[in-house]
């Protein structure tokens, strides 16, 4: 645990005086002011305030374009740089469990993107305190499943930054995969019969748009969403040990 | 085999697993009886009242919801109203609630301008879907189609001051809930619409088609009879305006309907004619109810000061403070704060009658109302000397203490406006659709009816500049110098 703790701390600190980070920051900050002032100066949220939470938190552009794109970004040098630079063998080879050490990237990084979210956060105290009246229990619940959606993203992310050495695969990999589980389900989400529930049962912004941002908690949407970062997380570590277990 | 076959083969063995144990594990807690949804929102309507979800407990495999978002009345985006967004929003949200709580029986499908052409329509070819329909209800052979104005009720856009329509009122789970109810208890009541005394056609849209339209949605078959002597087998009358006194075989037709104590939905505005409302006060003389002459008029406020004297007077605002509280029908309307606007009405008597009977007084004046009684030149719109200021009914509910032999209540709602069921009826729907559930022996304890807060923001320009600011320059500027800087200090 304490080992676990230790990477943990040096993988968020990293983060933190990274300036890679912070110019990633800096654009999804960007992206968002502009997204909010655009949507706040619309007449439908102007007229009420409630469609704010779904734009930002549900199927606005923000979740369709940008959410998926910044994980990987930031995720490409927990494994994928390690592994080019030449640092990923001696820490695996080191005292801590393997398992250990994809949490606590995995959980770094976490941490860090709450930092993203915490913006965006900001952006409605900010509306708040400029006399808007907000419902928060739509946007704190939009928020909760705005967070959970970017941990998948993170996890899925982080397994395509252990595929290899190449940033690039890295990278865009962990973006290919993250618009595929957005855009798949939407593309059969009307279609009949098994495929069509199949597709609905997996589809994002639906999670947020009907329901957490709509102030509804679903134990569904919940356990999809904290199951399938767990099995990203595992095939994060398969990819890790598997070597091991072929003498 | 070789090593990295070996390796290859444990891999995917391992991933294999862990998907097919995620899917287990997703398709487990996707059935309905390990599913929660819990409500966050402040006032608790964010989903489907508990009402709602018990009747979609209830229903029967196999069902199936389509919901149709398609902006197709112009008028509600002109001025850039956002009712649509708003609405759809809503709609879909709830749906998805719908289905969560349906235990896997009811399938819903969400059907939009984006959805693709193809599918758009097949799903209007195979559900006969006409414009304006909003959802579609289907269970087998039977079917329940909600409009957009049995779901929302809207204030339309002002031309004169250029105001784009805004949602006034809410609806869509007290809607979704008679029509999932109706579903689920199958059986169809006929309500008998009296047309042969001068009253409007249901095939009329500025006459009793919307009435009729709203029967059939409430579960009711509305069919349109000449008078109660063609009523033998019904379950319901309904009186809208009567320009004639019936003849005796109808009389005697409602008096027997009355003395079985069967259900009549009675609405006479102050043009029906004095002889048939003597009939009806005749009729209903022992149950301490009837009408009254005149028209009832209350001062308008404009521009700060009350007016008499103009036609608005006698368009009644009515808020909760004038409703029964006591009331199965109005009790909903109370505890969401529901606005009525009745038009055009005649006092309702509100006395005592025989013991036999219990009345209640359903919707009441301001006490600064008065009976406008008409002169030669029609009715005036202004206080006289020889009218008098005070609280009028303008529905009463009358029924027996207790129901007779064959179960039946007796029950009668007398409403002294009949514009109200016609042009009217999409400003008082509320009022008509727990009216016809009381008729219909169903009275709802829980109400369906939503009571939204609105939270609109209107900033100034320098309030928008200022958030504009902070959130396009403030944040990511200091956000990209904190970068700079770490970049600054790492060099060093």
């Amino acid at each position: 645990m304490r080992a676990f703790y230790a990477l943990w701390k040096r993988e968020v600190f990293s983060m933190l005086v990274s300036p890679f980070a912070f110019v990633l920051l800096g654009f999804w900050f960007l992206l968002n002011g502009l997204m909010f002032a655009v949507v706040l100066d619309s007449q439908a949220v102007q007229s009420d305030l409630r469609l704010l939470p779904p734009y930002l938190f549900g199927s606005g552009l923000l979740v369709w374009l940008l959410l998926p794109a910044f994980p990987p970004l930031l995720c490409i040098r927990l494994f994928a740089e390690e592994h080019r630079v030449g640092t990923l063998e001696p820490l695996l080879t080191a005292p801590i469990r393997d398992c250990a050490v994809v949490l606590a990237k995995y959980f770094a990084a976490c941490v860090f993107f709450l930092l993203f979210w915490g913006g965006v956060l900001l952006l409605f105290f900010l509306l708040q305190w400029s006399g808007g009246d907000l419902d928060w229990s739509r946007v704190l619940g939009g928020l909760v499943g705005a967070v959970l959606v970017s941990f998948l993203f993170l996890a899925t992310s982080l397994w395509a930054s252990s595929w290899g050495s190449n940033l690039v695969l890295g990278a865009g990999g962990g973006a290919a995969l993250n618009y595929m589980l957005l855009f798949v389900p939407a593309l059969f989400e009307l279609n009949e019969g098994a495929l069509g529930a199949i597709a609905r049962s997996m589809h994002l912004p639906n999670f947020l748009d009907r329901g957490f941002a709509a102030g509804l908690l679903d134990s569904y949407a919940l356990v999809y969403l904290i199951g399938m970062s767990v099995l990203f997380l595992f095939l994060t570590w398969v990819r890790l040990v598997s070597r091991r277990w072929v003498p | 085999m070789s090593r990295r076959l070996r390796l290859g083969f444990l891999t995917i063995f391992a991933a294999a697993c862990a998907i097919a144990f995620t899917l287990l594990l997703l398709y487990t807690f996707s059935r309905p009886g390990l599913r929660v949804r819990i409500d966050l929102s402040q006032t608790g309507t964010g989903g489907l009242s508990e009402r709602t979800v018990s009747a979609i407990v209830q229903l029967p495999e196999g069902c199936r919801l389509t919901a149709f978002l398609f902006p197709e009345d112009d008028s509600l985006r002109w001025y850039n109203s956002t009712v649509y967004e708003q609405a759809f929003h809503r709609v879909r949200s709830l749906v998805e609630d719908a289905r969560v709580h349906s235990a896997g029986n009811l399938e819903t499908l969400v059907l939009d301008l984006q959805s693709p052409m193809v599918a758009r329509e097949r799903e209007m070819n195979r559900s006969e879907r006409k414009p304006g329909e909003a959802i579609i209800l289907e269970s087998g052979t039977q079917r329940r189609v909600l409009s957009f104005e049995d779901l929302f009720q809207i204030l339309r856009a002002n031309f004169q001051d250029e105001t784009p329509a805004r949602i006034q009122r809410e609806r869509i789970d007290a809607a979704l809930g008679d029509a999932i109810i109706s579903l689920v208890t199958g059986a169809t009541l006929k309500a008998g619409i009296v047309t042969g005394y001068g009253q409007a056609s249901i095939q009329d849209p500025q006459g009793l088609m919307g009435l009729a339209q709203l029967l059939a949605r409430e579960n009711w078959e509305p069919l349109a009879i000449n008078g109660p002597a063609d009523a033998a087998d019904l379950d319901l009358l309904v009186f809208v305006d009567q320009k004639q006194p019936f003849l005796p075989t109808d009389l005697a037709a409602i008096q027997e309907w009355l003395a079985a104590d069967k259900s009549v939905l009675l609405a006479l505005g102050p043009n029906a004619s004095p002889a048939a409302v003597n009939q009806w006060n005749e009729l209903l003389a022992d149950r301490g109810t009837g009408f009254e002459p005149g028209l009832i008029c209350e001062p308008v406020r404009a521009a700060g000061t009350m007016i008499e004297g103009r036609a608005e007077c006698a368009k009644l605002e009515i808020n909760a403070e004038r409703f029964s509280g006591e009331h199965p029908i109005t009790m909903p309307l109370v505890e969401n704060q529901r606005l009525l606007l009745i038009i055009g009405a005649r006092p309702v008597r509100f006395a005592s009658g025989t013991n036999d009977y219990t009345q209640e007084r359903l919707i009441r004046t301001d006490k600064e109302a008065w009976v406008d009684l008409p002169n030669p030149n029609g009715f005036l719109y202004a206080f006289d000397d020889k009218e008098e200021r005070g609280i009028r009914a303008v529905a009463v509910a009358s029924e027996r203490w207790a129901p007779n032999a064959q179960g039946r209540h007796g029950r009668i709602v007398t409403l002294g406006s009949s514009a109200s069921l016609g042009p009217g009826l999409d400003y008082n729907r509320d009022f008509v659709t727990s009216s016809l559930q009381w008729l219909a022996a169903a009275d709802r304890h829980a109400s369906g009816l939503i009571g939204l807060g609105e939270r609109p923001f209107h900033p100034d320009r320098q309030t928008l500049a200022r958030i504009n600011n902070i959130s396009i320059y403030g944040i990511p500027g200091v956000t990209f110098l904190f970068g700079l800087w770490i970049f600054w200090r790492r060099k060093r």
